[in-house]
């Protein structure tokens, strides 16, 4: 449950509250509800199938023996593409979105210039590319040196988080119920009356501040937190090591999505609570011109200014910079074991399946990883050419596909399934199907809004050609390599085919 | 020469199938199994009352009709169980006596490899495939007898088979001590004796492969959950904690006398192709609850090292 929290990334919540705006009429809470719903019919079917195929290598497992090795591998590819992407790009939002704010915010408040230009480098062009350099060659190196290190690590920052959560979530209730007053903090950094001042500059250019409830838009809006719960169930890359697979995956991934959309829908409510709706749809909305403080408006340097110390504001960054550092964690777990599954099963070279005799860990899946993500990183850190680039749709494939695969597999493979421990049905239906059922119309609605949607910002034409190119790309590369192989005298034209029995 | 190796399918009838379908589907001239081919379980279907059975499977309970019988034994004996149409009364005083339990279960194991064996021979009796299959340590020692039936297959185990030029394979269905105590569970001591028993009889032990169930300790073919007292796997941060738990005659026997090639099975989980300094060894790992064979190709070209591959059947 652990990896499912850190892989939700709860820190993201800063950029889903800011892109609040863009949805008038949205309600935070409702959007957290749907997508906790939408999350956990999609962990159902990643756990029921994982349940039936207990193997490490994530959802390129099932999907490569029930559907055809080559979607398995192309969607596992596109998995695991996208997740070394953010692998490099996270090291960049750890020192943008988690460091830049905590130095920022303590710069303001302490009124010290030095502590705002420690923000500023760590916002900067060489500040971003050296944190996110440090984090990923920080990851590379633990988990080189043992799973276990690092797991036993990550669940010691999932400690510090969620204390620093649950001091988060005092503080704004103490702003709630009025012991602490925002509005008179922020007015005492920003300027008199900055805090109606915002309000007004934001209703003055034309930003409804007080618009109705609308269905239609908290739908829309739930493609935010959805594409932050729904990662929790990446856990799928090391099914093949839970104890008990059966309860560990159910509860595990589903766990993580329940208690991370509870917490989301709590800090929703505070964070409105504790700063005034209006007040934050202003703040987001305004150009960073108008903005009376030199820091973006997001709620986590709203929550340290409400704190009015410098120590309360680092314990309430904690948790934004831990589960910011530990997604990089998450994504090199994912992609490492991606790469021994296709190593294994031959379909890349044998190499990346090569395993350190002293450590047991994937030295050559490692080394890989951490060449593209500080590439990635290079690249988004030093110039403008990923800046539009976004790999939600990319994840956003084998999430439908994985919901594809829950509803037919019962159909597809029906001995497999008849004699597997998920073989219930309830009037004759498979249980999974429905699942699968619902989960796709869950990925498919949110699909379909990542293309339409211009806020959330993954339709870009960049990120889409990226998309299909990856995918594409991993397919071509199956069939090439398969081609390649067996030409060198290797057969593995029938390696995953299955033998017939009679 | 082409060789198919898989292991551990304990008692799974489409295993077994697809293991006697191997050597047409990969081309093989000999297909070798390793060991652990009885099963572990006897899935009780219990008559409730006239024409009405209830059975739990896999952890899900289902409700049978007569006409259901023989596909719900079908696919119990696929997944690699033994089901056993009992009543009531008659699975009530098996139950609680663990002397007829393991009377049934040695009965139905024995049963079925003995269909095994006809099996084999009725549908490769004319073929010019050389079977192979050794009992592992989960096997009972009866089931050397009943593997002796068979026209078609050979029992590797504790023998040398010519497998054609100068190649050899030595068989070795005993393994290390496990907490489970198996019928060919000795010491390492008596491994590493019966090893070298073994090698002394080939040609050149750098042209014999060592088909041992048991793999090599610490080699990444050996890898299994540590065990706690009452037998359940210990958890660390990173999940099941896993430990090496294969042999240490055996990786002994590797380093020392260079074989060909190691090939070994016992660890289900533990899936790879490994060097071990100079000597390849691998460890195809088994999925038989699902019904999938899992193996590995091996090309064997003279002058050259064999060509290893996995492959999922």
């Amino acid at each position: 449950m652990f990896y499912g929290w850190q892989q939700i990334a709860l820190g993201y919540i800063i950029f889903i509250v800011f892109a609040w705006q863009f949805y008038p009429g949205a309600s935070m809470e409702g959007a957290a509800i749907i997508a906790t719903i939408g999350g956990v019919f999609l962990a159902t079917c990643y756990a029921l199938l994982t349940i039936t195929y207990p193997r490490s290598g994530g959802d390129y497992v099932f999907m490569s023996r029930i559907l055809h090795p080559s979607i398995g591998f192309s969607m596992g590819f596109s998995m695991a593409f996208w997740e070394i992407f953010y692998y490099g790009i996270n090291g960049a939002f750890l020192s943008i979105y988690g460091m830049a704010p905590l130095f920022s915010t303590l710069g303001i408040q302490e009124h010290s210039s030095g502590l705002t230009s420690v923000g500023n480098w760590f916002a900067g062009h060489t500040g971003t590319f050296v944190t996110g350099s440090a984090m990923i060659v920080l990851f590379a190196f633990i988990q080189h040196r043992g799973v276990g290190l690092y797991f036993r690590t990550q669940r010691w920052a999932s400690y510090i988080a969620l204390a620093s959560i649950v001091t988060t979530i005092v503080t704004l209730s103490l702003v709630a119920g009025h012991v602490l007053n925002f509005e008179s903090h922020f007015n005492a950094l920003a300027g008199r009356n900055a805090y109606q001042h915002v309000i007004h500059e934001a209703r003055s250019s034309g930003t409804n501040l007080s618009p109705g409830f609308s269905f239609a838009r908290t739908a829309d809006f739930s493609l935010w937190p959805a594409f932050s719960l729904w990662f929790a169930v990446i856990s799928v890359t090391f099914a093949g090591e839970i104890k008990n697979v059966r309860r560990g995956t159910i509860v595990g991934m589903n766990g993580a999505i329940v208690s991370m959309g509870v917490a989301m829908t709590v800090l929703f409510v505070l964070y409105r609570a504790a700063f005034g709706s209006q007040f934050l749809l202003a703040a987001t909305s305004l150009p960073a011109s108008k903005f009376p403080l030199p820091a973006s408006p997001f709620v986590n340097l709203f929550t340290g200014i409400a704190g009015g110390n410098a120590v309360l504001t680092v314990i309430n960054s904690l948790w934004v910079i831990l589960i910011l550092l530990y997604v990089g964690g998450t994504t090199l777990v994912y992609s490492t074991r991606s790469m021994i599954a296709w190593g294994i099963d031959g379909v890349v070279p044998d190499h990346l399946a090569d395993v350190s005799g002293k450590y047991h860990t994937p030295t050559w899946a490692i080394i890989v990883s951490l060449v593209l993500a500080e590439l990635w990183l290079g690249l988004y850190s030093f110039s403008s050419l990923l800046a539009v680039l976004s790999g939600y749709l990319g994840f956003a494939l084998p999430f439908m596909a994985a919901a594809v695969t829950a509803m037919v597999f019962p159909f597809l493979r029906k001995n497999t399934f008849e004699s597997s421990p998920v073989a219930w049905r309830i009037a004759g239906i498979p249980v999974l199907s429905v699942f699968g059922l619902v989960a796709f119309v869950f990925t498919l609605f949110l699909t379909i809004r990542l293309v339409q949607d211009d806020a959330f910002g993954a339709n870009h034409t960049f990120s889409i050609v990226m998309a299909v190119a990856v995918f594409f790309g991993a397919l071509v590369w199956f069939f090439a390599f398969r081609w390649y192989k067996m030409r060198s005298g290797v057969q593995i034209d029938r390696r995953f085919q299955e033998i017939p029995v009679e | 020469m082409r060789i198919y190796f898989c292991s551990d399918i304990h008692a799974s009838d489409r295993c077994w199938k697809k293991f006697l379908a191997s050597a047409k589907f990969y081309d093989a001239d000999v297909i070798v199994m390793g060991g652990d081919i009885t099963g572990k379980f006897v899935v009780p279907i219990i008559e409730q009352k006239r024409d009405r059975y209830l059975c739990r499977f896999n952890g899900v309970e289902r409700k049978l009709s007569g006409k259901d019988l023989e596909k719900m034994s079908a696919m119990i004996a696929d997944g690699g169980s033994y089901a056993y149409v009992t009543t009531d009364d008659e699975y009530r005083a098996i139950d609680g006596d663990p002397v007829r339990v393991d009377e049934l279960f040695r009965r139905l194991a024995l049963e079925r490899l003995g269909r095994w064996m006809e099996m084999a021979d009725e549908r490769l009796g004319d073929s010019t495939v050389r079977v192979l299959v050794s009992a592992g340590n989960d096997d009972y020692p009866e089931v050397d007898e009943v593997l002796a039936r068979s026209a078609k297959v050979e029992d590797p185990n504790e023998a040398v088979v010519e497998l054609g030029g100068d190649l050899q394979l030595i068989g070795l269905g005993y393994g290390n001590r496990t907490p489970w105590a198996c019928p060919r569970d000795i010491s390492e001591e008596e491994l590493a004796q019966r090893i070298d028993t073994l090698v002394s009889k080939v040609r050149e032990p750098e042209r014999t492969i060592f088909s041992f169930h048991v793999p090599p300790y610490d080699t990444g073919l050996d890898s299994a959950p540590r065990l706690d007292g009452e037998m359940r796997p210990v958890m660390g941060p990173a999940g099941v904690e896993m430990v090496p738990v294969g042999s240490t005659a055996v990786r002994e026997a590797l380093l020392r006398y260079r074989p060909f090639l190691g090939l070994h099975g016992h660890i289900h989980e533990s899936r790879a192709i490994i060097d071990l300094e100079g000597v390849l060894a691998a460890n195809p790992g088994s999925e038989y609850g699902e019904g999938i064979l899992n193996g590995i190709l091996i090309d064997v070209e003279e002058g050259r090292a064999p060509a290893l591959a996995m492959v999922t059947g």
